[in-house]
C-alpha cells in the first residue's frame, strides 16, 4: 500500500489514539514511520506535488461543516512530513493549513502552526532555501523568511503560543 | 490546496468564560464526531474495554480542559488558556503524601518534554484506589479510569501523573 493510502486508513487513525494538545500531536507524529516515509518520497521525487495535492483533495470531498473531520490527523502527518522540505509548495501547504480557522479540522491547523514555528528555529546564521525541489541553497548571515513578510506569519504564531 | 475551506467564512462557536479573575478564556466549542470518529472511540473503548468504564459514549463540544474547567459546555484548546486557569484559578500541586479528593483533578504530562498532556476530575477514592472521569479529546467519549490507565503509555512512556487543586 502505498503510504499516502496508508495515512488515511482506519488501522493509522487509530493506532494514533486519541488525539492530544498540538505539541505532544506533533511530537507523536513526527516519530512515525509514515511521516518519515512522506517526507523521504517527497524530497527523492518518488511522492510528487500534484499527487499530494490531489490525495488531499480526495480527503477533502469529506469535509462537512459542524462534524469533525475524520482526516485531520491525515493532513496533520501531511504537514509534519513537509516540514522539512524547503519549497514553495510545501511552505503553501502549511501556511494555508495553519491559517484555516475551522474547529472541524483543528488539530492539522495547530500542528501546521508548530511546524511553522519549527521552521523559525533554523539558526540565524544558517538557513535553507529551495528554487526548486533539485536547488538546495545554504548561505550563512543572512537570513530570509522563506513566507511573505508582509503576513509576518511567525511572529503572530510565536505570540499565538508563548 | 485549502481554497474551499478557506473561502468559507467560518464563524467560530465559542461561549462567553472566564476565569476566577476575570479574564477570558479562549474556547469554541467542538463539533459532532463524525460516524468514523465515533467508530474510532467504540475501538478505543473495546480495547480499554476491561479497564473503563463509559458513562457516554463520542460526543463533541467539549475536551478534556472543557470537561474540568467549563462543565462540558465548550472546548478549551490552548496551552495559554490552560495556565491562565491554572494561576488565576489559584490550583496548587498536592505533594505525594497529601491524598486527593473528589473533584481534584489529575493532570498527565510528558516527563521528556513538559508538554501537557491530559487532564480529567477524581470521582472517588476508595482506599488506595483513585477512579478518574476523563473526556479523552473532542469527540471521544467520557470514561471511568484510574490513573495509571491512560492510553498513550506506549506512546509517551515518561509520563508524570500528579494531582492538583484549588483547595486552600
Amino acid at each position: 500500500m502505498k503510504v499516502l493510502e496508508k495515512i488515511k486508513t482506519e488501522e493509522f487513525i487509530t493506532d494514533l489514539g486519541y488525539q492530544l494538545p498540538a505539541r505532544p500531536m506533533y511530537k507523536l507524529l513526527s516519530g512515525c514511520p509514515e511521516t518519515l516515509k512522506i517526507r523521504e518520497g517527497y524530497q527523492n521525487g518518488s511522492i510528487s506535488e500534484s499527487e499530494i495535492k490531489d490525495f488531499v483533495q480526495g480527503l477533502l470531498k469529506e469535509f462537512k461543516f459542524d462534524e469533525k473531520f475524520y482526516y485531520d490527523l491525515t493532513l496533520a502527518t501531511i504537514a509534519i512530513a513537509l516540514e522539512k522540505c524547503y519549497t514553495d509548495f510545501a511552505n503553501e501547504y502549511l501556511y494555508d493549513l495553519s491559517k484555516l480557522e475551522l474547529t472541524e479540522l483543528k488539530i492539522a491547523s495547530d500542528i501546521a502552526k508548530v511546524c511553522l514555528m519549527e521552521k523559525e528555529k533554523l539558526p540565524s546564521n544558517s538557513y535553507k532555501y529551495y528554487k526548486n525541489k533539485s536547488e538546495v541553497t545554504e548561505e550563512s548571515g543572512i537570513k530570509i523568511s522563506i513566507l511573505d513578510p508582509k503576513q509576518n506569519i511567525y511572529s503572530k504564531i510565536s505570540n499565538q503560543y508563548a | 490546496m485549502f481554497e474551499i475551506l478557506k473561502m468559507a467564512s467560518a464563524q467560530k462557536k465559542s461561549i462567553a468564560l472566564d476565569t476566577r479573575l476575570g479574564n477570558p478564556i479562549e474556547n469554541e466549542i467542538a463539533p459532532t464526531p463524525s460516524p468514523m470518529n465515533k467508530q474510532k472511540d467504540l475501538k478505543m473503548y473495546h480495547k480499554y474495554i476491561l479497564k473503563w468504564g463509559q458513562r457516554i459514549a463520542s460526543i463533541g463540544i467539549y475536551n478534556c480542559m472543557g470537561h474540568v474547567w467549563a462543565s462540558r459546555r465548550t472546548a478549551i484548546y490552548s496551552e495559554k488558556a490552560q495556565k491562565n486557569i491554572l494561576s488565576d484559578d489559584g490550583y496548587t500541586e498536592l505533594l505525594l503524601t497529601d491524598n486527593p479528593f473528589p473533584d481534584d483533578l489529575v493532570v498527565y504530562e510528558d516527563k521528556d518534554s513538559d508538554y501537557f498532556l491530559h487532564i480529567g476530575r477524581v470521582m472517588f477514592i476508595m482506599g488506595d484506589e483513585v477512579k478518574i472521569l476523563s473526556k479523552w479529546d473532542d469527540s471521544s467519549g467520557e470514561y471511568l479510569h484510574s490513573p495509571e490507565d491512560v492510553p498513550w503509555y506506549n506512546k509517551f512512556p515518561n509520563i508524570r501523573t500528579y494531582y492538583i487543586t484549588e483547595r486552600k
